[in-house]
C-alpha cells in the first residue's frame, strides 16, 4: 500500500520534471544519429566517400581506360605542375593519383614496371588509403590484360578473363548473425551511457527532498530508507526500460533516414531484456549512492557527469575498443559501461544468448545491489540528520 | 545573579510523552547535543521550546519522534502518534495541494481514512486550492498545508517546529489559533518558535534548553516572574532624587518607571527606604520581565550564536 503510494507520487513528480527527461531521452537519441553517422566509415570504409580523384600526369588513352576500369568519370587532371596539397584543398577532393611521365609506354608495355603513387589527405584513413591501393593495382592490371595482352591473344585465338577467373569476397567470421556496424556499436553504446545519466534527474529528486524536508517527515513517519529506494527504482529502472525501447527505435528507423546502418535488433527478446535490466540496475545503484553522497545538486550533476563520462571514455562508449590500444582496451573490461555496451553488443547482434552473458548481467547485477545496499545506508543516515 | 535554573519536570501522572535525563551526542562530538534534559508534555497544554540555534531543540525533537534513540535517560511515551510538522515545507513542489495531502495521508502508519483528510483540509482552509501546485502556494498557504499534512495522522503529541516562519500576519494569526484549537481538542503540543510574543500567547508552559541543558521551565507567568532578579518601581515626586546616594544603581528608566536590580532581597527594602527618606513616593512595585525575550535573552545570555 505504501510502495503504491511512493510508486505513485514518484511518477507524478518524475513526468513533471521535463528537463530532466529530456536529458534521458534526447540526449542518447542524438549521440546515437550523430554517431552513427560519423563511424560509420569506421566500421565499413567505403571507397564512395572518397569521391573522384585529382589525377597530376599527361592525358593519354592510357589514362582514359584506366578511369573507365576504375568507374571514374570527371576526374580532373593537372598535366602543368607537381602535386600540391592546394590543389586537393581547391579541388575539394581527398585523395590524388601520381602518374609517372611515360604512363601510356608503360601500360602498353607488359614488361615495363609501373610506378604510380596514392596522395591522401590526413583525414582519410590508412583503411581507406590500402584499398584505394588495391583498386587502382587491380584497375592497371585489368586494363593491361584487356587493352594490351588480350588483343594480341586474339591473335592466337585466345583471351583472359581477369573478372571471371579472379573473385575475392570478404565477410565477418559470424554466422547468420550481424557484423558489427557503427549503428550496431553506436546503439548499445550510448544506451548504456544513457541509462547511467539516470543520476541527474534522480540526484536532483532525492536532494529536493533532503532539501525540502520531505525526507525527515517520511523519516518521523517511520518509512524504511529501503521502501523509500524501492518507490524510486521501479518508476526509474520503467524510464530505463522506456529508454532503450527508444534508443532502439532511432538505431532501427531514424538512423536509416539520415543514410545510416539499420539497426538489426536480433530475437533474443528475453536476453536483451535482462541485458536493458541489469544495466539499468548498475545505473540506478550508482545513481543512488551519488545521490546520497552529494549534498547539492551541482555536486550530484558534477560526480555523475563527471563520473559517467569518465565511466564512458574509459569503457569503450566514446571510442570504440576495437581502435583502442591493448592496455586502453583490457582496462575497459573495469567498466560496467563497458560491461552492459558489450552485452548488448552481442545480444543485438544475435552472437549471444543468456547462456553467454551470465557475466555481464551477474557483474551489472552484483554491482547495482551493492551499491544500492550503500545508498540505503547512506539514506538511513541522512534522514536521521 | 543568583539565577533560579529550573529542573522542573514536575512529576504529572497526566503527561502523554515524558523525557527524564536524555542526553545524546553526535558521532564524533566533543560535547552532548543533549545533557540531562528532562521535560513533559501534556495532553491539551502547549509546550513553547525555546533556545538559540544549535542549542539542542531539534535534537530533542528527534528523539521525540523516534528518528534517534537518546544516549542514555528514559523517555515515557504513551502516545498513539506523535506527527511532526517541520519548519521546512515538507511537501512535493510539483504535486498539487490534493496530491501531497492524498500521498501524505497513504504515508500514515494506519493511513488517513477521507473523514481525517476532509477535517485537516477544513482545519487548513485548503479546500479551493486543492488543484493548485503546492509550488504556487502563498507562503500563508505553504504553512497551512505543512501543518495540514501533520495533522493527517490524527495525532495525539504535535511537534511543531517554527510553523509560523515567513508569514504575514493574518496567516500567524490564522496558524496560532488553530494551534489553540487543536490544543483545545486534547492534543499535546510541542511548539518551537524564535517568535517570543507568540509563544508567551500561546504556550501553556515553555523550557529553555541551551547547549543541551534545561536552563528553566514553568508557565510563562512562573517565568516571568522567577526568572529575573530586576525589580520595578513607578515613582511620583522623584525629581528631587539624588541618584548618586543610590543603594543600588539604577539599570534604566522611563517615564515614571525605575528598573533596579535587586539580587539581594534586602536590596528592595533598603530602595523603599531610600525613596522615602529622599521624598519619592511609590505608587507602585513589580518584580520581573514584561517579556519572554528579557527572560530568554538573560538565559542564554545575549552573544550571537551563528
Amino acid at each position: 500500500m505504501k510502495l503504491l503510494a511512493l510508486l505513485e507520487k514518484e511518477w507524478r513528480c518524475l513526468l513533471r520534471d521535463w528537463h530532466g527527461l529530456l536529458v534521458l531521452f534526447v540526449m542518447p537519441a542524438v549521440f546515437i544519429l550523430v554517431m552513427s553517422l560519423a563511424l560509420k566509415d569506421t566500421f565499413k570504409p567505403s571507397l564512395h566517400a572518397t569521391g573522384l580523384p585529382l589525377v597530376y600526369g599527361q592525358p593519354s588513352e592510357a589514362l582514359d581506360w584506366l578511369l573507365e576500369e576504375m568507374q571514374v568519370q570527371g576526374a580532373t587532371v593537372i598535366s602543368e605542375r607537381a602535386p600540391a596539397i592546394d590543389d586537393l584543398h581547391q579541388a575539394d577532393v581527398v585523395w590524388a593519383i601520381v602518374l609517372p611521365e611515360e604512363f601510356d609506354d608503360d601500360l602498353r608495355n607488359v614488361n615495363q614496371p609501373i610506378a604510380l603513387e596514392i596522395l591522401a589527405k590526413p583525414s582519410v584513413s590508412m583503411a581507406i588509403v590500402q584499398a584505394l591501393q588495391a583498386r587502382l593495382e587491380r584497375a592497371l592490371a585489368v586494363v593491361r590484360i584487356n587493352k594490351v595482352l588480350n588483343p594480341q591473344l586474339k591473335q592466337f585465338g585466345s583471351s583472359y578473363s581477369v573478372d571471371k577467373s579472379i573473385q575475392v569476397s570478404a565477410r565477418h567470421l559470424v554466422e547468420q548473425q550481424q557484423a558489427l556496424n557503427a549503428v550496431q556499436q553506436s546503439v548499445p553504446a550510448w544506451l548504456t551511457f544513457g541509462m547511467f545519466f539516470v543520476v541527474i534527474p534522480l540526484s536532483n529528486v532525492i536532494i529536493g527532498e533532503r532539501q525540502q524536508g520531505t525526507l525527515m517527515r517520511l523519516a518521523a513517519m517511520r518509512i524504511s530508507p529501503l521502501l523509500i529506494l524501492a518507490g524510486k527504482w521501479l518508476p526509474f529502472y520503467l524510464v530505463n526500460l522506456i529508454q532503450a525501447g527508444l534508443m532502439l527505435l532511432v538505431g532501427r528507423y531514424l538512423v536509416p533516414l539520415f543514410g545510416g546502418d539499420t539497426l538489426v535488433i536480433g530475437e533474443y527478446w528475453l536476453a536483451l531484456w535482462l541485458m536493458i535490466s541489469a544495466v539499468s540496475a548498475a545505473a540506478l545503484g550508482l545513481a543512488f549512492l551519488i545521490a546520497t553522497v552529494a549534498k547539492t545538486t551541482e555536486q550530484a550533476t558534477m560526480f555523475g557527469g563527471v563520473g559517467n563520462i569518465l565511466l564512458g571514455a574509459v569503457g569503450g562508449i566514446m571510442v570504440p575498443t576495437l581502435v583502442m590500444p591493448p592496455f586502453m582496451r583490457e582496462l575497459a573490461a573495469y567498466s560496467p559501461m563497458n560491461w552492459g555496451m558489450e552485452g548488448l553488443i552481442e545480444v543485438l547482434s544475435g552472437q549471444a544468448q543468456i547462456g553467454q552473458l551470465w557475466l555481464p548481467i551477474t557483474l551489472l547485477f552484483t554491482l547495482g545491489l551493492l551499491l544500492l545496499l550503500l545508498a540505503s545506508w547512506r539514506l538511513q543516515v541522512l534522514m536521521r540528520e | 545573579m543568583d539565577l533560579v535554573l529550573a529542573d522542573r519536570a514536575r512529576s504529572n501522572s497526566n503527561a502523554i510523552i515524558r523525557l527524564n535525563d536524555i542526553r545524546y551526542a553526535y558521532p564524533g562530538a566533543l560535547e552532548n547535543a543533549l545533557n540531562g534534559v528532562s521535560l513533559q508534555l501534556t495532553p491539551g497544554r502547549i509546550l513553547g521550546l525555546l533556545g538559540p540555534n544549535g542549542a539542542g531543540k531539534s535534537t530533542l525533537i528527534s528523539i521525540i519522534t523516534g528518528m534517534r534513540q537518546a544516549a542514555s535517560g528514559d523517555l515515557q511515551c504513551s502516545a498513539k502518534r506523535v506527527s511532526l510538522v517541520p519548519q521546512d515545507f515538507a511537501f512535493y513542489p510539483t504535486l498539487t495541494v490534493a496530491e501531497n495531502l492524498k500521498f501524505f495521508s497513504r504515508m500514515t502508519p494506519t493511513a488517513a481514512p477521507a473523514e481525517a483528510l476532509a477535517k485537516v483540509i477544513d482545519i487548513a482552509q485548503l479546500g479551493a486550492f486543492l488543484h493548485k501546485p503546492a509550488a504556487q502556494l502563498s507562503g500563508g498557504m505553504k504553512r497551512r498545508l505543512n501543518l495540514a499534512i501533520g495533522l493527517l495522522a490524527e495525532p495525539d503529541v504535535l511537534l511543531l517546529d517554527e510553523p509560523t516562519v515567513g508569514v504575514d500576519p493574518q496567516s500567524r494569526a490564522y496558524l496560532l489559533n488553530a494551534v489553540r484549537e487543536l490544543a483545545a481538542t486534547g492534543i499535546s503540543v510541542l511548539y518551537t518558535s524564535h517568535y517570543m510574543d507568540e509563544v508567551q500567547a500561546i504556550c501553556d508552559e515553555v523550557a529553555i534548553v541551551d547547549r543541551g541543558v534545561l536552563l528553566a521551565s514553568g508557565s510563562v507567568a512562573e517565568l516571568l516572574q522567577q526568572q529575573s532578579s530586576e525589580v520595578v518601581f513607578t515613582l511620583s515626586e522623584f525629581e528631587q532624587l539624588d541618584w548618586s546616594s543610590a543603594p543600588t544603581p539604577l539599570l534604566a528608566r522611563e517615564r515614571d518607571e525605575f528598573r533596579f536590580a535587586c539580587a539581594q532581597s534586602n536590596t528592595i527594602s533598603e530602595l523603599c527606604q531610600w525613596f522615602t527618606a529622599q521624598g519619592a513616593q511609590i505608587i507602585a512595585m513589580r518584580r520581573g520581565h514584561q517579556h519572554l525575550e528579557q527572560v530568554f535573552l538573560q538565559l542564554t545570555h545575549h552573544r550571537l550564536r551563528d
